[in-house]
């Protein structure tokens, strides 16, 4: 076979020495290869780093809560035998877990706890006792499994069953010690029967818990305090029980402090309930709600005092990062829907089983971000295989038209077209196959990915079309006639019939596609979503291959109009450079292609990338609202009596606000639910002045409203969110009613928009300035949040000062958000793609200077070398080069730019970037003209310098010797 | 041939009063190819003067292209010295130099493709020397037409060369060459790719041209035809002149013109004399020959007493 495929061609040996007697160009060809195929096969593998990084970062580093099964149930499950008391809570939870949960979900889960709560209790000082502040306080007990591995007792002991305390009980119970003492020794001996509901002595049940010491000291307790509790009868717990059955009293009394020794681990659950109590506080009150840890032991015996009494039982599943990693996500995710949907339900009765859990939007989330960055990838994938092919076209033609004179030879020996395709095919497999090849082994070996198929793929597809255009730029020299080859000058390539048809059926193609997507993007039909799509892959590469061979089809247009302004002027430089220009065969003019695909991408890809590191900045204003924003943990911090804004650290400007998360909107009859913002928009405008956070706040947010201000006759300006439910849409104009909880307010709406700062995306909004509210003079109106502008490194001293100011307020950053944006494994690495993409085209683009340089060097040298004979000068010949080398440079780099720009501006809602700025917000397209400066002086500089070394060595060539004068 | 004489310095017929536009004194040319040295001109000396037509002729490899390389400033010698219309070419600047090629010299080279430039017009290619020299447009048009007329191609002006014959394109490359009045064209093998009618064309249009025009013509060509147009044929061997054939017309008793065709050995300055090859040959001559002086002439002899050695 080999014998055979040698004869016909012209013999391995003969082929080597050709590509010889070429270098510079064959190592640029597999140069190129190699590079393209590094980065091709690299691609796929670093996606499957990527990915896993990004899986583990889901499911590792978010609120366990969120990552995690938690199974609820409330109701009343009874006690096991005293040995193990809480055998029937682990059980039932055990046969939950193994009867409902998926298989894959049983899979992935690697340990599992129970806890219970007790309904809450109001707390009373023991009788004669006074409490320790005037604020009302709550208690409830709870277990939790395995809690003594993750507690341990700094003071007093763990609690333990007590026997009942006989007390006096009764509404009409005296306060006085002493009366108390001899009313119940009265009582005691029998000297006194107590009428019904009067005071009486009874046994009261006695219980020992352990708090923590933020606990006991938010609560006024310490070791071996004792305290009355009374049922709440608010907590939905004790729904359903009549309210004499709730007038019993329990004993509580501290047993020990206890201290939990990792908060942060994730068996916490990120649940404070155990290390302090929630506290609701404004600025002169505040209501204290605290959990204690009961003994086990009294579980059965609380069962009976606490009657019909419902408890909140929690099973919490801790999912494995490990197991996650090598599960297939495809079948959990669709195990894992249909069970949480089964077990979330809008409607439920308490005693039934619920399942909170946000894994699966959790993966959903991954793997639609995986998606986008597959597309994100392939879209480079597409852009470096068409510069590659583009550029490879190029130095290809390059090669050929060197080899012109060797290939008329073996046609004039008799060679046929087959034979002289074949041993193209021999010399592009030479050329191209070791450096393909080797850049894949230098990807396998550097990047551990383990997409081995893919990257195979794209290795291959790599060959086959960098071989396809070797073969393509051989074609003509095989196949035209051997009597118009032989010419010297030979401009007789026409293009063939096929060749436009081709030509015009691809430009059709890429119109087809920018308009088809672009009418996508419009109707927010982004087919990215969850899919990869081809088209979308291709798109900009197509599109940018279309507009180079419409430019290659203008560009002797512009050239024979420069030609003919030349002519119409002195000198020779200009009226003969541009006549060598339009006598050139097609090929000469690829070079406007090679521009054109090369500076199209970067610029596309500048911009895309601009966009995104743009959208980030944006997003995390979004996100934040702020540099800064200081609020509560959880229920709202009154900043003006918690705070001290002004003191807090270096800052250059601030904003007060008042958030309201659950307010209502009434048009007509109907409401909705909303968040409204009550903001100090004065400020706030000044704080985002000049940032991508930039508000620009109306006018009508800003001073008093004036009298009746929030009445049907004077109802305040508000914006309000352009997205509500269906079944109510203000407008522009409206009057509506807002419902702030403790006061309605008649306000018109005075402007739309899609998002405000601070307020989750989606989310239904109201903004009203709060100079309208503060003419109220309501505590419930008092600042919740305050916005500081400043740098990033103040961050850690505003942190420190707040924490010692308010340690209930917490002080989110917006630098810290960024960065876990741009840390994100998915989006830094499709940003990265981006680049490696933009300065591979740029690369690239500079290649094809010295390349177009050299494709017509040699009727160049030649031509000069006459015109030399005919006096033409230095300076005349410098001109010359550069008026052939400026205008394709010129036409294909504004060209490309241009192409570019409108690729980014048409495409980009279609790229959807908004899910690599954080997904806060869309990502407006950002043309950064310096780039684009940057990417033309880059290529012009370098033809600058590559016409200087061209005219330099073109000066030490012997006129003589180029024109071949003599025979000597 | 009838006589063999050796002019001593100048050429025989030529006045010594005016310079001559051509001097080439004792050139050499050494090329270096890798590690070799070929020596292409050994003391070479030539004289023309303003006007002539004359061919240079001669084996290949002799030197006669190198020569008129040197003569049109795209190559210089090794040693030697070399004028042209006052211009020392061993002492040119590049300013000078490019002068020198927009005015003093005009070119038409053997291949008839490399005469033109292939995307400009006849008339276009014609203007180009001007073009160069700043010529304004319309005095370019007027003299580009003036001397396509001139070669006889004035039908063809707005053709390219790839739509003209060989002959037409050296017409054009001859009008290309004489666009700026240069002192001298140098025309190396320009009837090489050309038949023989056609080169009969060629020559008679140079010949024209340097009667008309009165610009000096030197000819590199192996062409035999040559010799009926020229007034002298200089034969290079070995790098150097090695006999000249002037030509003169006379005419005779019965009053019709004749051509007289008269070959001299060429002496150089130091005396060396070159002997044709024939005489050699017949008479045997070696290594050495005797020389005795006459009143009017030199004897040689061969040194049969050394070839006896």
């Amino acid at each position: 076979m080999a014998n055979r495929l040698g004869s016909l061609s012209l013999g391995m040996r003969v082929i080597a020495r050709e590509l010889r007697s070429q270098p510079s160009v064959v190592i640029s060809i597999a140069v190129t290869t190699l590079i393209a195929s590094v980065l091709l096969a690299a691609a796929p593998r670093q996606l499957e780093v990527v990915s896993a990084e990004d899986l583990r970062a889901t499911v590792s580093e978010p609120d366990p809560a969120q990552r995690n099964i938690r199974v609820e149930r409330f109701g009343r499950l009874g006690a096991g035998p005293d040995d193990d008391p809480m055998r029937s809570i682990r059980e039932s939870g055990d046969f939950f877990a193994e009867m409902e949960f998926p298989p894959s979900l049983q899979e992935i889960v690697s340990d599992h706890y129970y806890l219970v709560d007790t309904p809450r209790f109001a707390v009373s000082p023991m009788p004669g006792e006074e409490p320790p502040h005037p604020f009302p306080r709550f208690l409830s007990f709870r277990y939790q499994e395995h809690i003594d591995d993750q507690s341990m007792v700094v003071e007093g002991e763990l609690p333990s069953p007590q026997d009942p305390i006989t007390m006096l009980v009764g509404t009409d119970c005296p306060l006085d010690p002493d009366e108390r003492a001899a009313l119940e020794e009265e009582l005691e001996s029998g000297a006194v029967q107590p009428a019904e509901d009067s005071c009486r002595l009874e046994d009261v049940a006695h219980y020992q818990v352990a708090i923590s010491a933020r606990t006991a000291e938010d609560m006024g307790l310490e070791v071996g305090s004792q305290v009355v509790l009374t049922p709440d009868a608010t907590d939905p717990l004790f729904n359903g029980i009549p309210t004499d059955a709730l007038a019993y009293q329990i004993v509580v009394s501290v047993s020990g402090i206890i201290e939990l020794t990792a908060v942060e681990d994730e068996y916490w659950y990120a649940d404070p309930t155990l290390h302090r109590p929630t506290i609701r506080e404004t600025a002169d009150f505040r209501i204290i709600f605290a959990t204690g840890l009961m003994a086990p032991e009294d579980y059965r015996s609380m069962l009976s005092t606490m009657g019909d009494a419902g408890r909140s039982y929690v099973w919490r599943h801790f999912v494995d990062p490990d197991l996650v990693e090598t599960a297939d996500l495809d079948t959990l995710q669709s195990e894992l829907e249909p069970f949480l949907l089964r077990f979330t339900p809008v409607v439920a009765r308490p005693t039934d089983y619920r399942v909170i859990s946000q894994l699966s939007d959790l993966i959903q989330s991954h793997l639609e971000q995986r998606s986008h960055t597959v597309a994100m990838v392939s879209l480079a994938v597409a852009g470096i295989l068409t510069v590659v092919v583009t550029v490879t076209l190029l130095l290809a033609v390059l090669m050929t038209g060197r080899q012109r004179r060797s290939i008329v030879l073996e046609r004039n020996r008799g060679a046929s077209r087959g034979q002289l395709t074949l041993t193209r095919i021999y010399e592009g497999l030479l050329i191209v196959v070791p450096g393909a090849l080797l850049g894949f082994l230098a990807a396998a070996l550097l990047f551990t990915g383990t997409d081995y198929l893919f990257s195979y793929r794209a290795t291959t597809i790599l060959v086959l079309a960098s071989l396809l255009v070797l073969v393509a730029a051989g074609l003509p020299l095989f196949t035209r006639r051997l009597g118009s080859l032989q010419r010297e000058y030979d401009n007789s390539f026409k293009s063939s019939p096929g060749r436009v048809v081709a030509e015009v059926l691809l430009v059709t193609l890429a119109i087809g596609t920018f308009f088809l997507l672009q009418r996508r993007g419009e109707a927010d039909d982004l087919t990215t979503d969850g899919e990869f799509d081809l088209l979308l892959a291709l798109a900009p590469a197509l599109i940018a291959v279309a507009s180079g061979l419409v430019a290659m089809r203008i560009y002797p247009l512009f050239i024979r109009s420069l030609g003919w302004v030349a002519s119409k002027r002195p000198g020779v430089v200009g009226f003969v450079g541009f006549k060598r220009i339009l006598s050139q065969p097609s090929a000469a003019r690829l070079p406007v292609l090679v521009f054109v695909v090369c500076v199209a991408t970067a610029i596309t890809t500048s911009i895309t990338a601009d966009s995104i590191r743009g959208g980030q900045e944006t997003g995390s204003w979004q996100v934040v609202g702020a540099d800064y924003s200081v609020k509560g943990f959880g229920p709202d911090v009154n900043i003006p009596g918690s705070v001290d804004v002004e003191s807090l650290g270096p800052h250059s400007a601030s904003a007060l606000g008042k958030t309201f998360p659950n307010a209502r909107i009434q048009a007509g009859v109907r409401s909705a639910r909303t968040e409204a913002l009550a903001i100090d928009a004065t400020s706030y405008q000044t704080l985002t002045e000049g940032t991508a956070g930039d508000v620009a706040l109306p006018a009508f947010l800003s001073g008093d409203p004036g009298p009746d201000a929030g009445t049907a006759s004077n109802p305040i300006p508000v914006i309000i969110s352009a997205n509500w439910p269906a079944d109510i849409d203000p407008s522009v104009g409206d009057v509506i009613t807002l419902d702030l909880g403790t006061l309605r307010l008649q306000v018109v709406v005075r402007e739309t928009r899609d998002r405000y700062p601070d307020i989750a995306t989606g989310v239904p909004f109201v903004v009203v300035g709060l100079d309208a509210l503060a003419t109220f003079d309501q505590l419930s109106l008092t600042p919740t949040v305050a916005y500081l502008r400043a740098t990033r490194d103040a961050g850690d001293e505003l942190a420190a000062n707040l924490d010692d100011q308010a340690p209930s307020a917490r002080l989110i950053s917006r630098y810290e958000t960024l960065d876990s944006i741009i840390e994100d494994p998915f989006i830094g690495w499709a940003v990265m793609v981006l680049q490696v993409l933009f300065y591979f085209a740029v690369t690239f683009a500079v290649v094809a200077v010295v390349a177009s340089l050299a494709v017509a060097s040699s009727t160049r040298r030649r031509d000069l070398a006459y015109l030399r004979t005919l006096g033409l000068d230095t300076g005349q010949a410098t001109g010359m080069t550069v008026i052939e080398q400026l205008p394709p440079t010129l036409v294909g780099t504004a060209f490309g730019a241009l192409v570019g720009v409108m690729t980014a501006l048409g495409l980009g809602q279609v790229f959807n970037l908004d899910v690599f700025t954080g997904g806060a917000v869309p990502a407006p397209i950002v043309i950064d003209w310096t780039v684009v400066v940057l990417v033309a002086a880059a290529i012009f500089g370098v033809l600058a310098a590559a016409v200087v070394i061209f005219v330099i060595v073109n000066r030490r060539v012997e006129v003589s010797r180029v024109l071949r004068v003599g025979e000597e | 041939m009838t006589t063999t004489t050796a002019p001593t310095g100048t050429t025989a017929g030529r006045s010594d009063v005016v310079a001559p536009l051509i001097l080439c004194d004792n050139l050499v040319k050494i090329y270096k190819v890798a590690d070799l040295e070929v020596v292409a001109l050994q003391g070479l000396d030539l004289m023309v003067d303003e006007g002539e037509f004359i061919a240079i002729v001669g084996a290949s490899g002799s030197g006669k292209s190198t020569l008129l390389n040197i003569l049109g400033g795209l190559d210089t010698p090794s040693a030697g010295g070399v004028r042209v219309s006052n211009y020392d070419l061993l002492d040119l600047t590049g300013a000078q130099r490019t002068s020198y090629r927009r005015r003093v010299i005009g070119f038409v080279w053997q291949q008839t493709a490399r005469n033109l430039l292939p995307y400009l017009t006849a008339r276009e290619n014609v203007e180009m020397p001007m073009t160069l020299d700043g010529g304004k447009a319309k005095y370019r048009r007027h003299r580009a037409l003036e001397l396509l007329d001139q070669v006889g191609l004035a039908d063809r002006q707005d053709h390219r060369p790839s739509e003209l014959s060989g002959g037409e394109q050296q017409r054009v490359a001859i009008a290309t060459a004489i666009a700026n009045n240069p002192k001298v064209v140098f025309a190396d093998e320009p009837t090489g790719e050309l038949d023989t009618s056609t080169s009969a064309e060629i020559f008679d249009v140079l010949q024209t041209v340097n009667k008309e025009s009165g610009v000096t013509i030197v000819v590199v060509t192996h062409d035999p035809l040559v010799a009926e147009h020229v007034n002298r044929t200089v034969a290079i061997r070995d790098g150097r002149t090695s006999s000249e054939v002037l030509r003169r017309t006379e005419v005779d008793a019965e009053g019709e013109h004749r051509t007289i065709a008269e070959e001299f050995a060429v002496l150089d300055r130091v005396g060396r004399l070159q002997l044709p090859h024939e005489y050699v040959d017949a008479l045997e001559l070696q290594r050495r020959v005797r020389l005795t002086l006459d009143p009017d002439h030199i004897n040689v002899w061969p040194d049969r007493e050394g070839s006896d050695e």
